[in-house]
């Protein structure tokens, strides 16, 4: 809880620290298509006849069950070549159709019973906005912002829909899920080259596939996968809720105790994630032709949240960044080789990484660009940097640091992903942690991660449109 | 400008409640509507309170708090995109660049980068068509610094030659993604389609204007329009209201030069004939817009009924009709919705309705969306959609004044657009004019607003995949408006000029 009664508003959320790298080949993108389907209401909301509708939802399973085997078959079709995908309808068999307009039919009963989006509907009503929620690999979170009077709505709502959640229109919110990706990755001009470049990256670490998921796995992930999931990862012991704004902290905790602790805690806890990601044995390089402008991507492996390098490397991370930063002085002012540059040390909850891109400048080889990123990274692998550097990046994270406490939203999002990530106490100890890293801790990272075995380089080049 | 080392202590501290198991729901209801709340009676902020004249001729917005140690200051500028002669169009656009990455006469653009980057700050410049802003987010401790800079940058900018270079071929090699993202033709084609392809909304720099704009084009532009009585500035976070307003009055005084009024911007728009307009490209999901010449602008006397209109129909999230017909029923798009701009008390915007869908639906799409065209037209929303409606609008007003930077910055914004001028009490009269609202004006305003007549659609995507259609659905791409399609061809990236078709 962040006390803060600058404006009659609250922002709560709550992160359920479970994401796509909890997922396996075959339901990957189940946990963001579970955020989706935790809008869809509960027992008493969203629904006018609650009874008929669990016995549709039933009915339907029973013919989407199988609709399954048929698919099976059709994916066995679809491996021999005998279809060219499983998106198109006329692709799929006559049994098939056969049983989706059965399906369908359902579908419409079920509707005539539904009452629309009711759940977005209770909040909205009530003055609440920015209702939203967002999946990464490493955890969900939900929030919304409310006036301050209607605490005890968002403790009734959330508790109810973690207690009694019902998945309705599973099947059309799948659909969803798919226009989600065509709208994010596929429809766009690089959005399938960076799913495949992530995919490069990870030995081995579950972070190979989009958060998204493949939609192979997307079309055929079912209510009861949906189910076991919902069972194994949202359980009161991974989840955590975050208040920010105008409350009394006492009636908080009053109102959390009374509508919170109906939830029975997991009878095992999530389990963790074991795997450990390998250590790369050879630089791995992606050549794309793409509609883009020419540019450069290279990724290092680094470390994961809270790892004892992973202020150094952020400190080097801002230091090279930002227009006074050696790369943009370098390569963008003066050698005039790139058009712009980024920076950035994402450090996850089972791994990290460290990113240097730049868009290339037209008619230069991008080969150039990517010798001119190592010759600087030598330098400080040589000489390490100069303390007035080391100050500049500390002066910047410390204002970011303050910038993310401007809003009750910031503040609450900050402290969700911290938490997602691992720790929230991070938030608090992290800028210590900063503030004394040195100069031999920037050149002992630089030496430790800047390894040609240790990186992947992808160059995107402009597709030639008469090809 | 001195440079100080820093060194600061974080002051939040955070409290984590733990969640045990005990059980005590008795007394839990069994539907939210009975719980009861304490009423909450939110005033909106008064744009009288926080502003302020200077002798030096802006007007400023101040909105103190001092919780947190960081100031942000905007300075809008009637520097917009309709002042540029169209053979340098992008000359507003570089002008409000080249103050931020140009030098200053006391500083170089590269002195100014590490002086900024030294005190952590945010200096940003963003320029749109009816103004330009220039805004520094920084730590309070450097206020004093932080003004004399904006003054140097707004005063006595350079607009370095070499700087200049380098932003023109930045500028001209982003032109060459224009075609890349369906995202990006359908955007450029909508407002060609809404307001002419010549107006001052709608026209974008060629690789022509950008390359014949010199630094004296600048320097002329700049001199014409960036002076003091064209500032509104926005002020907010930590500091003194009565110290800020004299170091402000400072600021801004004895500028170098005298500048001019701006004319009003013309608003004479042509807009297209209802077709189908057609942009082939080959992605698997179609950009899908319609587009309807609105006549409601700012102030109208039915502004309220249409917010609260196009909120039922379309603007309101994930509880609009559109979003429960096309998204929620039929999982056929994952954005759906209408957009009712009333921001101009001069001219109205259009209204438009946007979604994307896998190409064989399209049509599909378009058919629940005009059934609810239909619908809102025909048959008055019920009691409870209108009350719904009206609690989020009167609800979520608590939020858009929730910051201090959101309060400073919208009543900026409604100064420089004369919306504050026309009606000052706009704020403080929102929740009773939007309680007011019967379900009759909201018929009436669906009517005047959703002119199937007139109304145009824009498609950008695969088109043999989108006439081929869905075999489920028993509807064609020509059903909808007139039923006349016509082909836009691709535009050059660099010139604009329609792509002939190869064979």
């Amino acid at each position: 809880m962040v006390e803060r009664h600058n404006a009659p508003r609250i922002a709560a959320g709550w992160v359920a620290k479970v994401g796509s790298a909890n997922e396996r080949p075959g339901i990957t993108g189940i946990a963001h298509l579970f955020e989706h389907m935790m809008f869809k209401g509960t027992r008493s909301i969203g629904s006018k006849n609650p009874k008929r509708d669990l016995q549709i939802i039933t009915e339907q399973e029973a013919i989407r069950e199988q609709m399954r085997q048929e698919e099976r078959k059709i994916r066995e079709m679809l491996r021999r070549g005998e279809i060219p995908d499983m998106i198109n309808p006329e692709n799929m068999t006559p049994r098939w159709r056969e049983l989706n307009a059965k399906f369908q039919k359902l579908v419409e009963e079920q509707r005539k019973l539904l009452v629309k989006n009711e759940f977005s509907k209770i909040y909205s009503e009530a003055g609440a906005t920015q209702l939203n929620a967002f999946t990464t690999e490493d955890m969900t979170v939900y929030f919304v912002s409310l006036p301050a009077n209607k605490l005890e709505l968002w403790m009734w709502m959330e508790s109810e829909r973690i207690l009694h959640p019902v998945f309705r229109e599973f099947y059309s919110e799948r659909e969803v899920v798919m226009e989600e990706r065509r709208l994010r990755v596929e429809a766009t001009p690089l959005g399938r080259h960076y799913e495949q470049f992530g995919a490069m990256f990870w030995n081995s670490v579950p972070y190979k596939w989009p958060v998204i998921g493949w939609p192979s796995d997307l079309l055929s992930i079912s209510k009861a996968d949906a189910d076991e999931f919902f069972a194994t990862y949202y359980t009161p012991q991974n989840i955590t809720l975050v208040l920010v704004g105008d409350f009394n902290p006492r009636e908080v905790e009053r109102l959390t105790r009374k509508y919170f602790e109906r939830i029975p805690r997991g009878k095992i806890d999530p389990p963790d994630v074991v795997t450990i990601e390998m250590p790369s044995v050879a630089e791995k390089r992606m050549y794309a032709q793409a509609e883009c402008n020419p540019q450069i991507e290279i990724l290092w492996h680094t470390v994961p949240f809270a790892h004892k390098d992973s202020y150094a490397l952020s400190i080097l991370a801002t230091l090279l960044s930002g227009p006074s930063g050696r790369l943009h002085r370098k390569l963008v002012l003066k050698d005039q080789l790139a058009t712009s540059i980024w920076v950035n040390q994402a450090s996850q909850r089972w791994a990290g990484a460290f990113n240097i891109g730049a868009e290339i400048r037209d008619g230069i080889p991008p080969e150039k660009v990517e010798e001119a990123i190592y010759e600087i990274l030598e330098s400080i692998k040589r000489e390490g940097v100069q303390e007035y550097e080391l100050q500049k990046a500390k002066n910047k994270l410390l204002a970011t640091q303050y910038r993310k406490l401007e809003d009750n939203f910031q503040i609450m999002l900050t402290l969700l992903i911290h938490e997602g990530q691992g720790n929230w106490r991070e938030v608090n100890e992290r800028f210590q942690k900063l503030q004394v890293v040195t100069s031999d801790d920037v050149q002992r990272v630089a030496q430790t991660y800047f390894k040609r075995e240790n990186r992947l380089v992808g160059i995107f080049t402009r597709k030639n449109p008469d090809n | 400008m001195k440079i100080r080392m820093l060194t600061f202590r974080l002051l939040t501290c955070c409290i984590l409640l733990t969640l045990c198991t005990t059980t005590n729901s008795a007394s839990i209801p069994k539907r939210p509507e009975q719980l009861k709340f304490k009423p909450l009676n939110y005033t909106p902020p008064d744009p009288l309170k926080h502003r302020f004249t200077l002798k030096s001729g802006p007007t400023v917005y101040l909105v103190q708090d001092n919780t947190i140690p960081i100031v942000q200051i905007t300075i809008f500028v009637k520097a917009g995109e309709y002042l540029e002669p169209t053979n340098l169009t992008g000359l507003a656009e570089l002008t409000s660049t080249l103050l931020v990455e140009g030098g200053t006469s006391k500083h170089s653009a590269d002195e100014i980068d590490e002086m900024v980057d030294f005190l952590g700050a945010i200096l940003t410049c963003s320029c749109g068509s009816l103004y330009s802003t220039v805004s520094l987010n920084i730590l309070s401790q450097h206020l004093t610094n932080a003004l004399e800079l904006l003054r140097e940058i707004l005063a006595t900018p350079a607009f370095q030659e070499d700087r200049l270079k380098i932003v023109k071929q930045r500028v001209i090699q982003e032109m060459a993604q224009r075609n890349d993202n369906s995202s990006s033709i359908e955007s450029r084609e909508a407002m060609f389609l809404a307001y002419g392809t010549n107006s001052w909304v709608s026209r974008l720099p060629t690789r022509q204007t950008i390359e014949a704009i010199t630094q004296d084009d600048l320097i002329k532009f700049h001199q014409h329009w960036y002076w003091p009585s064209n500032f509104v500035v926005a002020v907010s976070g930590d500091f003194q209201s009565n110290q800020i307003l004299a170091m402000l009055e400072v600021m801004f005084s004895s500028w170098p030069f005298r500048g001019e009024q701006p004319p009003l911007p013309p608003t004479n728009f042509t807009f297209a004939p209802p077709a189908i307009y057609m942009v082939h490209k080959q992605v698997n999901q179609a950009r899908v817009r319609i587009i309807m010449p609105n006549s409601i602008k700012w102030g109208d006397p039915e502004h309220f009924a249409a917010i609260i209109m196009n909120h039922i129909f379309g603007g309101g999230g994930l509880t609009s009709r559109l979003f429960n017909r096309v998204r929620s029923d039929e999982g056929l798009a994952y954005s759906v919705y209408s957009y009712l701009a009333l921001v101009d008390p001069l001219f109205p915007r259009p209204f438009e309705i946007s979604l994307q869908t896998k190409s064989r639906t399209t049509a599909r799409a378009l058919a629940l969306v005009f059934e609810e065209i239909e619908e809102i037209r025909k048959r008055s929303v019920s009691n409870e959609e209108l009350q719904r409606a009206k609690e989020y609008l009167i609800g979520r007003l608590s939020d858009a004044f929730s910051t201090p930077h959101a309060i400073a910055s919208t009543f900026a914004q409604d100064e420089l657009s004369g919306r504050f001028q026309l009606n000052s009490n706009y704020w403080k009269d929102y929740i009773s004019n939007i309680q007011r609202v019967t379900a009759s004006d909201v018929l009436n305003v669906a009517k005047r607003v959703l002119d199937t007549n007139h109304a145009l659609i824009l498609i950008v995507g695969d088109k043999p995949e989108i006439f081929r259609g869905h075999p489920d659905y028993n509807v064609h791409i020509t059903n909808f408006v007139s039923g006349r399609v016509v082909d836009l061809p691709l535009r050059d990236p660099f010139t604009l000029l329609p792509i002939p078709e190869t064979k």
